[in-house]
């Protein structure tokens, strides 16, 4: 409903604005990836859209095509829509982007209509293999149930001495029925979620070789199991920070994150560590992630389970690069095991056009 | 007796006429390097006065310039290959791969346009006085071969 929404009002500013006179640009991405577990039963790449190895070879847990439509109608004001399909969303066209953007000032813009949640550092190029070194982003680290939401933004953008810094504050609400990852952790039974009242705000600096990235997110939870409600405006708070370093060919990447809910008992971290070295078109990489909720007092299941990645990426040519990854995963969740222990081998090749 | 000159030749006194020597070949050398100096241009006309090297960095990064409302969109110069790699080395402090990731992160995070990249110095030259304020970087033995353009800064 609120995807309808959000498409009505975007269409009535468009005809509103009579865009006749728009520069228009498509620009795309996709990733093609094939991969199998090799020791243990299944492995899960994707949380969200539920993208899972088995001991098959499978195209689909992390195959994805992606196309954004960008309209200037003038320097000041601009349409974004991205269209993307899933492998493991059997090929399904998602909006994941419809959204409005006007230039206040120069640094300044506004921004209404459908993004993606920006809880995690790279949350808004999820889906862009080409923009990172892994296969994917790290599983452990990116377990939302919901990663878009329907609202509106502002961003600004200025430069502080030697520091290019950003702060993006947004406010939105997002439905899932029959959600994917929600499902899969309750074995299967339909689960209804609402991300409602969520207000967060981005601050992001950076210079030559630092990148350091907050977040804070607050909001209420609505979740409905097989119709019946489990959750109603339950609190739920999310703090993020990344910090990235690059020393000439050296990459460090981190990312710490904490959840929770507290009249729940709630409570999860996440953290990524991952360090990459550049030789020429190649990047080898190794990281270790891993997610850890106790059980609460209030008798909520526990759940943990910690990766280890080793990569490789060719830069194979100026919008084209082939990976290679092979993932380890360490499930100690007891109540709530999530796949179980697995290692895996994945290639992919990722382009942008 | 050769010897005896090569002793004399290589006496402290001798090896402080060759430094001089070679400092002042280093001195008369540079003004033919100091020629091939690399610019930032842009139409003649576009009025643009000045620009930092930081905000130089910030536009090509597809931010807007924070120093004049005057500066439009950068134009990635590819005519010079070698040149590119220095340009990124010098001003935007990243290897050619980091660049095209951080553009491609932009595109597909701020919906930020693509930098227009153009290999052809006319080509180039065209879409400069044809897009007032849009800034590029050359040579600066390129400029003389282009019309209507105006050298905003000297880079390096």
């Amino acid at each position: 409903m609120q995807k309808l929404l959000a498409v009505v009002f975007i269409l009535t500013i468009l005809v509103i604005y009579k865009p006749a006179t728009a520069e228009i640009k498509l620009n795309g991405f996709g990733s093609v990836a094939i991969g199998t577990v090799i020791e243990g039963d299944e492995f899960l790449a994707d949380y969200p859209k539920t993208g899972i190895y088995n001991d098959d070879l499978s195209l689909d847990p992390d195959t994805t095509l992606g196309l954004q439509l960008s309209a200037y109608f003038t320097d000041k004001f601009s349409l974004i829509a991205q269209v993307a399909v899933h492998g493991a969303s059997d090929y399904d066209p998602e909006i994941d982007w419809l959204y409005l953007n006007y230039y206040l000032t120069p640094g300044l813009s506004v921004q209404a209509g459908r993004k993606r949640l920006p809880l995690y550092y790279y949350s808004d190029y999820f889906d862009v293999g080409y923009a990172y070194y892994w296969i994917r982003p790290p599983p452990d680290v990116y377990t939302w149930q919901i990663t878009n939401y329907n609202g509106a933004s502002l961003l600004y953008e200025t430069a502080l001495g030697q520091w290019d810094t950003s702060l993006n504050v947004y406010f939105g609400s997002e439905e899932s029925e029959d959600n994917d990852l929600l499902n899969l952790l309750r074995n299967g039974a339909s689960v209804d979620e609402t991300w409602k009242n969520m207000i967060g705000i981005v601050g992001m600096m950076s210079n030559n070789w630092l990148e350091l990235r907050l977040t804070h997110m607050q909001g209420l939870i609505d979740r409905a199991i097989s119709g019946v409600s489990v959750l109603n405006d339950v609190e739920q708070q999310f703090l993020g920070m990344s910090l990235n370093l690059t020393f000439d060919s050296l990459l460090i990447l981190s990312e710490f994150n904490n959840y929770r809910q507290p009249d729940n008992d709630v409570e999860y971290n996440a953290y990524l560590l991952s360090f990459g070295y550049q030789i020429g078109e190649l990047t080898p990489h190794i990281t270790q992630s891993g997610f850890k909720q106790d059980i609460s007092a209030l008798g909520n299941d526990d759940e943990q389970h910690r990766t280890i990645s080793v990569g490789l990426r060719w830069d194979v040519a100026d919008n084209i690069a082939a990976k290679i990854q092979y993932d380890k995963v360490i499930d100690e969740g007891m109540t709530v095991p999530v796949m179980g222990d697995s290692k895996s081998i994945s290639f992919a090749v990722d382009f942008v056009f | 007796m050769n010897i005896h000159i090569l002793e004399q030749f290589f006496r402290p006194c001798n090896r402080f006429v060759l430094f001089i020597s070679i400092v002042l070949m280093i001195v008369i050398i540079n003004p033919c390097y100091a020629e091939s100096k690399v610019v930032l241009i842009a139409a003649k006309g576009s009025g643009i006065k000045s620009i930092s090297n930081r905000d130089i960095r910030r536009v090509f990064l597809g931010l807007k310039s924070s120093d004049s409302e005057l500066v439009n969109k950068p134009v990635i110069n590819l005519y010079d290959r070698e040149l590119y790699e220095e340009f990124l080395k010098n001003v935007m402090h990243m290897t050619e791969g980091a660049y095209k990731r951080k553009i491609v992160k932009r595109i597909f995070r701020n919906g930020t346009e693509e930098i227009k990249e153009i290999e052809m110095l006319n080509e180039l030259n065209s879409h400069l006085t044809s897009n007032i304020g849009d800034i590029s970087f050359v040579d600066n033995d390129a400029v003389e071969k282009m019309h209507d353009i105006e050298v905003v800064k000297v880079l390096w």
